[in-house]
């Protein structure tokens, strides 16, 4: 069963995933077709920012994902364990495309010659974007206001917080070992938000799915 | 999964609370296999709640609810034998449920083990259901297509729909009766069916499920629970005189006349009942709206 629920959730993990990616080619196609300088070629920007978009599409999608997908899967008499678990292996498989998309960019980026915000952050960043993925399911289970608030409030505060804790390692303002808690942090916010999810799917009554 | 492919549906001390508030009160039920059974009760009286807790939607309380021996909360092997079709939401998350008919077809065909996929796409193409149209692009008759859709080519032991022909005009309606009965006739499977419509769905159920407050009221074979119920017309006097040590369930007067609805376990043959007064026998619905519409319950004269 659990299988079934990975196959169903795939199926909208990869039109996710198509969409990174592709945007991810035009990117680097225009950077080969015309320059990196962002001044000339607006396109060159997401170079810079493409893991932070990342993060934000990841969210996003994620939350949209989980918010149908969870219940209707048990209302079609998929057990909760089965389709949670499903969807956490299609969560962390986004992850890792994401990473290497990202860290690829991020490789591509260099070697273009430009300066990056994340350019030692790499793996840092990845950590944003499983704490953006494993945030949107607990969101989507939490469905109406609450589960919008947390994935908009919480979407801007992953952002901000990789750009800020990015740039200042990058600058020499929060060296390790400061850095590397901040990292820590993450991952303990990423094993929570694992637990609530599950905790919250366990009870899940769909009304209408 | 067990090789039962009629496997029996059992709630025993079923209760649900939200909080403090108890929905459901210790409800004890058997819906044994190859039956059609037809659950009616008023606004909030807990029929979907109750078919939640039968199919694992919902967690219990407190009891048992078990399918072919196993319990259903979160047994695929249970799980397998049921299907519960009921109104899919216009909206979700929040939002427009910008999802199509096809992606809950393929949904029903993923996680549905006995999907039957010739059949849904001969019932899709019978509705004329378009699948690419968005679920929060249809109309309330549509939605209760794809519910009835659902239902139908699950195949599954255990068929239950709720509220099916809400939307759907006679016709439709009469369609849907005639693909169950054709479907059972087929397959013999169990169906619940929760319906307001009570006098066309009536001559559907063999058996009658009576919910009022979260308690089961009345449950037994249609024919054999409305058989014990009678109207009796006439003269005051007269209703009163033929209607004395019956018990009595209503009362009205109709200008002049008076009617009254008896109960009589043994049928109206038990009624010593002359020419002054008319005894007719009461259809299912009339039944439902006299032990659950009138503010005194529990017999008496009125």
């Amino acid at each position: 069963m659990t299988a079934r629920a990975v196959r169903f959730s795939l199926r909208w993990a990869a039109m996710l995933l198509g969409v990174v990616v592709l945007f991810a080619l035009i990117t680097l196609g225009s950077a080969a077709l015309w320059g990196t300088d962002s001044r000339e070629n607006f396109m060159a920007n997401y170079l810079i920012a493409f893991p932070l978009l990342a993060e934000f599409i990841f969210l996003i999608s994620g939350a949209s994902m989980a918010m149908p997908m969870l219940p209707l899967m048990v209302a079609m008499g998929c057990t909760r364990r089965a389709a949670w678990a499903g969807m956490q292996i299609v969560t962390w498989l986004c992850w890792a495309v994401l990473l290497v998309v990202s860290l690829g960019m991020f490789r591509a980026g260099q070697a273009f010659g430009m300066e990056t915000i994340f350019s030692s952050g790499a793996v840092f960043n990845g950590l944003f974007l499983a704490l953006a993925g494993q945030l949107a399911l607990p969101a989507g289970l939490l469905e109406g206001r609450l589960g919008r608030g947390l994935v908009a409030g919480g979407g801007s505060v992953l952002m901000l917080g990789g750009l800020i804790l990015g740039a200042m390692h990058e600058t020499g303002i929060l060296p390790d070992p400061g850095f590397m808690a901040a990292q820590v942090v993450c991952a303990v916010a990423v094993v929570a938000l694992f637990a609530a999810s599950h905790r919250l799917a366990m009870r899940l009554a769909p009304k209408n799915a | 999964m067990n090789g039962n492919q009629h496997p029996e549906l059992q709630a025993r001390g079923l209760r649900l609370r939200y909080g403090k508030n108890e929905v459901l009160h210790g409800i004890d039920l058997t819906l044994r296999p190859g039956c059609i059974y037809g659950l009616v009760g008023r606004n909030g009286a807990g029929k979907t709640t109750l078919l939640s807790c039968l199919t694992g939607q919902l967690a219990v309380s407190e009891g048992t609810v078990m399918c072919g021996g196993q319990p259903v909360w979160e047994n695929p092997a249970a799980l397998a034998n049921l299907c519960f079709s009921r109104e899919i939401g216009t909206t979700l998350g929040g939002g427009p449920n910008n999802m199509k008919v096809r992606d809950y077809l393929e949904a029903a065909a993923l996680f549905l083990p006995h999907w039957d996929k010739e059949y849904a796409a001969r019932l899709v193409e019978r509705f004329g259901l378009d699948e690419r149209k968005k679920i929060c692009k249809l109309s309330k008759g549509m939605l209760s297509m794809v519910t009835i859709v659902i239902a139908l080519a699950s195949r599954a032991p255990i068929t239950i729909l709720d509220e099916p022909v809400a939307g759907l005009d006679v016709v439709a309606r009469e369609d849907f009766y005639k693909l169950l009965l054709e479907d059972y006739a087929e397959t013999e499977r169990t169906f619940v069916i929760s319906t307001h419509i009570i006098e066309e769905a009536a001559s559907v159920f063999e058996e009658v499920i009576l919910l009022d407050e979260g308690n089961i009221l009345e449950m037994g074979e249609t024919d054999e629970l409305v058989g014990q119920f009678a109207a009796v017309t006439g003269a005051e006097e007269a209703v009163d005189a033929v209607c004395a040590g019956h018990r009595v369930l209503t009362c009205e007067r109709l200008g002049r006349q008076k009617q009254c609805v008896v109960r009589l376990p043994g049928g109206p043959g038990a009624l010593r009942a002359g020419s002054e007064v008319y005894v007719e026998p009461l259809t299912l619905q009339k039944v439902f709206v006299t032990l659950c519409g009138h503010e005194e319950k529990g017999g008496g004269a009125a």
